[in-house]
């Protein structure tokens, strides 16, 4: 039986922002390019565990000795998470974050490459 | 096989509206500022005695795309990243990151130093800080004893 969560559980839950990406496909590996912004190198944690690639960020926006007086940007906690199927080899997976972008270039493994056939003429 | 397979995203929908309704919600007070452009120049204002502070995500954008002017005490923060190419364009198989140009005005509560003023840009975040003039910074008032 499912047991519906309660309210006290919803509040405490930790609200994170979906980082909005750019794929592409060039069939040799999978480009993927995130904004996130505020992040750099030491707040990353791309972890990939069972065909299942997460990408989670999280900053500190402090301002010591300052007053403030107006939120709009969204606390920086990002998280997003993907399913990857067999025709990536997830052993090969190069990732790189700067001025707030972070790539991800995910390399396909040999067999799903596209193979180009050869037509001889007979 | 779908292309789409390829990347299949997993979500929490729960954390999705949350994530929705508390955007909506927050942004109820819109006197800081107009904005237009398809991106969304959020702002974070922070003050103490000396300025103030302003934060702007801008990630990817770089310095020479910025244009940053000050008419009295408003702001006006112009931003672009150019669209990439059509035949790019035609390998993604999804495209959320906007391209193309924003521009926002803010107004500060009180006077400031428009010489003086400096921005920086971190990590795909602009921070603009601008000196208040003297007469907006706080002035201890000795007491004299007769």
């Amino acid at each position: 039986m499912k047991t519906i969560r309660k309210r006290d559980d919803l509040e405490h839950e930790e609200r994170f922002l979906r980082p909005a990406v750019d794929i592409k496909d060039n069939g040799a590996e999978i480009t993927l390019v995130a904004d996130l912004p505020g992040i750099d190198k030491d707040s990353l944690n791309i972890q990939i565990d069972n065909n299942i690639l997460t990408i989670e960020a999280r900053s500190e926006d402090k301002m010591d000795g300052y007053d403030q007086l107006v939120t709009e940007r969204a606390p920086r906690r990002f998280k997003r998470v993907f399913e990857l199927d067999e025709s990536i080899d997830q052993s090969n997976v190069y990732a790189a974050i700067q001025d707030g972008i972070l790539t991800l270039r995910l390399k396909k493994s040999e067999s799903s490459k596209p193979k180009k056939i050869e037509v001889k003429v007979e | 096989m779908s292309f789409y397979n390829r990347l299949e995203e997993l979500f929490d929908i729960q954390n999705e509206l949350s994530n929705f309704f508390e955007h909506v919600f927050a942004n109820t007070d819109r006197t800081f500022g107009l904005y237009e452009g398809k991106l969304k120049l959020d702002a974070d204002l922070w003050e103490n005695d000396q300025e103030y502070v302003i934060k702007i995500d801008v990630p990817g954008i770089e310095k020479n795309q910025i244009d940053i002017s000050a008419i009295n005490n408003t702001l006006a923060i112009k931003v672009s990243r150019p669209d990439i190419d059509q035949e790019e364009k035609k390998s993604f198989f999804r495209r959320e990151r906007f391209s193309g140009c924003a521009e926002r005005h803010l107004t500060l509560p009180s006077k400031i130093n428009r010489d003086s003023i400096s921005a920086v840009c971190k990590n795909g975040v602009l921070e603009i800080h601008c000196p208040k003039t003297e007469e907006e910074k706080p002035r201890q008032i000795t007491i004299k004893t007769e």
